[in-house]
């Protein structure tokens, strides 16, 4: 793996494209001159549907003249924590549940594997609205969403981590470290999990696109985080009513989510192919 | 004997996963805010009356038998009442709408077959080609891209710029059905589309570099005949147990297509009984849709053996 690079321009593209919108999403909110609301003395404040351009509102207004650019911004905040905090919760409890169904007795190992492998059964987004229907859509906030969404992420990585686990046990440095006394906690940390890392890594890139997919699902349906917090989902939805006579309210939140989630895809991509450069026959 | 062991523990975990998500709506809709009893007594009930119902229900029991009791009324097709004005009951709702979602879905996945095969296919004949490479592209942009984002851009261009097909579902349809089905399915086939795409070219591919190919190609067998008799009959296995996996894809994916074209399923009904907080509703929406993909995946694996003879004999 020394000396070699990452030379897919593609990955390069996506990493650009996600350091940008973190920037956007940190500093974004902060600009004071993008907010139409805030600035009252712009002339243009709180009126709808201004168009592209306007000072104060570069992308325009909505319909009741919130400023596009700021809105996007505070909803790429909303997306990337739910994102990232639903993959964080995904790889802690599938790594737990993956390495526990590794070392421990062959009873409770098959356990936790059939229940995983029921969960893992359902289409991802069914609990999630299952669980909302159940908290009520009117009360559902961020820590909703993201239970909801982690409820059906984390069987995927606690396959990965069982499978990568029954190989890379069996290596001969692994098998002299235990001869050598080495306990299972020390194995797990030292050398099992540092070796998945960049396998991990990549995985969860792709995962991440699939969280904010469905992140911007339920609030495109209206059972996400709820209105007035701006969702790209939620703005996808509102634009939609406005359609016909401005379509271009549309094309801002479906860019700005296409965007993300093909990044997302080239940088898991190329991080896979890098890390395991097999896994990219066929 | 082999087989019908696989085919009998296969069924066993299908009809353990049907339970499964039952417990899981159970004990989810139990814990949801509200008391059934108090929807139907009405709020100005007095505790006596509710108390009443609640013993009429069941409700008072301890959650093992109340559970029992719910499975026994599913079996015998009793789902409850809405929580909703006309009180209408949950199986009269499913028998409306889940007829609509599965000819959505079944003409989607239809589509998505059809036309996955075939041009996973023809970019695995066309390896590394420009076809291919066409193809390959195509289909990335297809797994990825929203159904929420393809909806409007396919409204845009046939419904606001040609003005060809309606927008939306109506009560009373105003031309032929296919018109109004067109979109919606095109939108749900595309991501299983794309990945069914993708999944016959690897598989072709393999397949293709087998030597029973070269020999078949040795032996003078017409190309047509070649790719479809000897490699594709081979090559289809993942691909049909994939097309098991995405049925569920095409599931969630209608709660947003017909949401988008107001088309009146079984989506867009959980959607409105979620926003209503109509619990019975989503009770049995989120069961049958469950029901549904276990159902459709238990019949791929089912299929599997009579589709290949190597499984049949217990040779993989």
């Amino acid at each position: 793996m020394k000396g070699k690079k990452l030379r897919d321009p593609l990955f390069w593209i996506g990493v650009t494209y996600m350091s940008l919108l973190l920037l956007f999403a940190i500093f974004g909110p902060m600009i004071p001159l993008l907010d139409a609301k805030l600035n009252p003395v712009l002339d243009n404040a709180g009126k709808p549907h201004l168009p592209m351009g306007t000072p104060g509102a570069l992308l325009g207004t909505d319909e009741i003249g919130r400023s596009f650019l700021q809105r996007l911004a505070y909803g790429a905040r909303i997306s990337l924590f739910i994102g990232f905090a639903v993959q964080t919760i995904n790889l802690v409890v599938g790594i737990t549940v993956g390495v526990i169904a590794t070392f421990s007795k062959k009873w409770i190992s098959n356990a936790v594997m059939r229940f995983t492998d029921g969960m893992f059964a359902f289409p991802d987004i069914l609990f999630a609205i299952l669980i909302v229907g159940i908290v009520g859509a009117s009360k559902v906030g961020p820590l909703a969403v993201i239970f909801a969404l982690s409820i059906s992420g984390w069987p995927s990585i606690a396959r990965l981590t069982k499978t990568q686990l029954a190989t890379l046990k069996e290596r001969e440095y692994v098998v002299a470290a235990r001869a050598s006394g080495a306990s299972t906690a020390y194995l797990v940390f030292k050398h099992l999990l540092p070796q998945m890392s960049g396998l991990f890594l990549a995985v969860s890139t792709v995962e991440l696109a699939g969280t904010i997919i469905s992140e911007s699902t339920l609030g495109f349906l209206g059972i996400g985080v709820q209105p007035p917090t701006p969702t790209w989902g939620g703005m996808i939805n509102s634009a939609r009513v406005n359609f016909n006579s401005y379509p271009v309210e549309l094309l801002w939140p479906c860019l700005i989510l296409s965007g993300t989630v093909f990044s997302l895809n080239f940088i898991g991509d190329g991080l896979r192919n890098y890390f395991d450069p097999k896994s990219n026959q066929g | 004997m082999q087989l019908v062991r696989a085919l009998l523990s296969r069924f066993a975990f299908g009809i353990a996963s049907l339970l499964f998500i039952s417990v899981i709506t159970f004990v989810a809709s139990d814990l949801a805010p509200g008391d059934p009893a108090t929807y139907i007594a009405g709020e100005k009930a007095s505790p006596e009356t509710i108390q009443r119902i609640r013993e009429s229900l069941g409700l008072d029991k301890p959650l093992p038998m109340r559970y029992v009791n719910y499975i026994g009324g599913i079996v015998k097709g009793d789902w409850g009442e809405s929580y909703s004005g006309t009180h209408e009951k949950v199986s009269a709702i499913l028998g409306r709408t889940m007829p609509m979602t599965l000819r959505l879905a079944l003409l989607a996945i239809l589509l998505a077959s059809v036309m996955g095969i075939s041009m996973g296919t023809i970019a695995a004949i066309k390896e590394t080609k420009l076809l291919d490479r066409g193809i390959l592209s195509a289909s990335t942009f297809g797994v990825t891209l929203p159904n929420f984002v393809l909806a409007p851009i396919l409204t845009f261009i046939f419904c606001i710029k040609f003005d060809v097909l309606p927008t939306t579902w109506e009560t009373e349809l105003r031309g032929p059905l296919w018109m109004y089905l067109a979109l919606p399915v095109i939108v749900l086939s595309l991501r299983p589309m794309s990945l069914l795409t993708r999944l016959t070219r690897a598989s072709m591919i393999e397949t293709l570099r087998q030597e029973f190919v070269r020999t078949a190609t040795a032996q003078g067998v017409p190309p047509f005949r070649l790719m479809t008799k000897y490699a594709l009959r081979n090559a289809i296995l993942p691909v049909v147990t994939a097309i098991g996996t995405t049925f569920g894809f095409l599931l969630t994916g209608s709660f947003v297509v017909e949401r988008y074209f107001s088309y009146p399923g079984i989506g867009s009904t959980t959607i409105e009984a979620i926003l209503s907080n109509n619990v019975p509703v989503i009770q049995a929406c989120v069961l049958v849709t469950g029901f549904i993909f276990i159902v459709v995946n238990l019949i791929v694996d089912i299929l599997l053996p009579i589709l290949d003879p190597r499984i049949r004999e217990g040779q993989i």
